[in-house]
């Protein structure tokens, strides 16, 4: 089964300067296995997550740029069926405040692929979808 | 028809057959199916990871990461521009 990683699982892959080791091993592991096996997918918003948080982050721009275009090898464009998805969850949930973690699930679902989090924030969301969401 | 399994290794492309299957030498005509993990694969798989390891050592961010700052985008919707 291909696999989706939230942005959290590549900040904590690539940026150096982080507060957990433990969370550093576990991502870098999931990143190499999953890319080297060509088990990886990545969406467009979360490259544009990661590039907004690396900034945050102040990390040198050019290993951002050198960062994403590696990530952009794993990349699957959005289809419409996601987006029409969303709006689906939005209607019946409520959950506006969540769009970007509802997207991520939505492309989950359209691309039958497993999410994979540090965000507990996405315990919220495992009731309302088939698609498996594993949380580190 | 009889089946049997081994590993053997392939030199100049002669597979050797373990001495146990020898008798497989007295057969005119046997059926090979043969399992095997591509070279090519191990190699790109390797450097993937080497690849990696290169962009991770690269990193220099001067704001430790917490999960916090991971997980939190809300201000992804309001950088201030506008």
């Amino acid at each position: 089964m291909m696999e989706y990683f939230d942005t959290n699982i590549y900040i904590y892959a690539f940026c150096k300067n982080i507060d957990d080791k433990n969370q550093q091993e576990i991502s870098q592991k999931l990143l190499k296995d999953r890319a080297s096996n060509n088990n990886l997918l990545v969406s467009e918003i979360i490259l544009y997550e990661f590039a907004f948080s690396c900034k945050k982050l102040k990390e040198d721009p050019i290993t951002i740029q050198k960062n994403l275009k590696f990530l952009s090898r794993y990349v699957k464009y959005t289809d419409i069926n996601v987006h029409k998805r969303v709006l689906e969850i939005f209607e019946n949930t409520n959950l506006y405040n969540s769009s970007f973690d509802v997207f991520h699930l939505a492309f989950c679902e359209e691309n039958d692929c497993k999410l994979i989090t540090f965000d507990k924030g996405f315990k919220k969301l495992q009731t309302i979808s088939k698609t498996k969401i594993e949380i580190y | 028809m009889y089946a049997v399994e081994f590993e053997a290794p392939v030199e100049n492309g002669i597979v050797h057959i373990p001495k146990q299957y020898q008798e497989l030498q007295q057969n005119p005509k046997v059926r090979f199916v043969a399992m095997y993990e591509s070279v090519n694969n191990t190699i790109q798989q390797s450097s993937v990871a080497d690849e990696l390891d290169e962009l991770f050592a690269n990193s220099s961010n001067k704001v430790q990461v917490t999960m916090e700052l991971a997980t939190n985008t809300d201000e992804m919707t309001n950088d201030g521009i506008l």
